[in-house]
């Protein structure tokens, strides 16, 4: 469920953060690049947060690229390592412009809840976390092989699952996303998302730029 | 997972002096590029590619992007194709799990000279980047 937090005098614009998990390369800055484009065409306020594995990032400058204003962290992870750059970077952009939307995309490798357990000491003002988690139908098998830990906390920590790449993956692929998001993730909602069906992606966008996180 | 199956973020910026097949397909070229390593990186004991991707800029700043997850889904490109560049500008982040990021760079390295001597083009590797070397 999406988590409500309050702040000292509890004044400001409620911001909703979107906080986008899921293992390398599962979609992420796709997502984030769609609801960004799509948030600015509808004058919503939006800053873009993205954490990278690494030095020196690219997903940052593909947002960039798009239009977009984004802010990087790419000193560590913000699930263990940077979580006070995170808060810092939410305070830094609320004082600045007081954005209605904050979209945070994980690094691949970050664990939700370390996340969300920073976001408890962003108190500028009062914000809803939603943590929405990518599923790579065609790796999830190898990659529950290999970590298992970190990929079973990604999917059982979000509030919504999203399987994406469903034009590529086999029908085994898909049965068995379907199937670790049910079993990890018991009645929370799953959609199904490709860059091949525009109209997918499209109704998923829609949804959560009109404020609408919650299924219908 | 830990240890030797930890994950070394490598990352280097790459400036390529293209000839004419790379000018005529930047995006195949930097694609191909993505493939070798991936493969190079299999080879030499990875136990799993976590993501590689790359950001290029042109000379007159038109820019496209490739990632690759796994072999079977092949690379993927986004972006402006330029057709005249001059000189290409590759930003490259290979994330793969269980390789020194010493090994890494010496795959990156192979790969270029292999794509460099195929494509008679020259490739050159500006900066390195392995800053973050705790193991993740």
């Amino acid at each position: 469920m999406a988590r409500s937090f309050a702040c000292a005098d509890n004044k400001g614009t409620r911001v909703q953060i979107y906080l986008i998990c899921g293992f390398l390369g599962s979609g992420k800055t796709t997502l984030v690049l769609e609801l960004g484009k799509r948030l600015a065409e509808l004058g919503r306020p939006t800053c873009i947060i993205v954490n990278e594995v690494g030095e020196i990032g690219i997903d940052g400058k593909v947002l960039a690229d798009g239009g977009l204003e984004v802010y990087e962290l790419t000193a560590g992870c913000v699930c263990c390592q940077i979580g006070v750059d995170l808060v810092r970077t939410l305070e830094q952009v609320s004082s600045r412009y007081a954005p209605a939307v904050a979209i945070v995309e994980a690094s691949g490798i970050a664990a939700p809840a370390g996340i969300i357990e920073t976001l408890v000491y962003f108190r500028a003002v009062p914000f809803t976390t939603r943590c929405i988690t990518l599923v790579d139908p065609i790796r999830l098998e190898m990659l529950l092989a290999v970590m298992e830990p970190l990929i079973e906390s990604q999917i059982a920590d979000a509030d919504e699952i999203i399987i994406t790449k469903v034009d590529a993956a086999t029908a085994g692929e898909l049965s068995l996303a379907r199937a670790t998001a049910a079993r990890l993730a018991p009645a929370r909602p799953v959609s199904e998302i490709s860059v091949a069906d525009p109209g997918t992606y499209a109704s998923l966008i829609e949804r959560l730029a009109a404020g609408k996180p919650e299924f219908a | 997972v830990s240890g030797a199956h930890g994950i070394e973020p490598f990352a280097a910026r790459l400036r390529a002096e293209p000839v004419r097949e790379v000018l005529d397909a930047p995006q195949a070229t930097v694609a191909v590029l993505l493939e070798e390593i991936a493969r190079g990186a299999l080879a030499a004991g990875a136990v799993l590619l976590g993501h590689l991707k790359c950001h290029v800029v042109d000379d007159s700043g038109r820019h496209f992007h490739a990632n690759l997850t796994d072999l079977r889904s092949g690379p993927r490109v986004a972006g402006d194709s330029p057709t005249d560049a001059r000189w290409l500008q590759v930003d490259l982040v290979v994330l793969v799990y269980g390789l020194r990021h010493e090994h890494v760079a010496q795959v990156v390295d192979e790969s270029l000279a292999a794509l460099g001597q195929r494509t008679g083009s020259c490739w050159t590797v500006e900066v390195r980047s392995n800053h973050h070397l705790a193991t993740l």
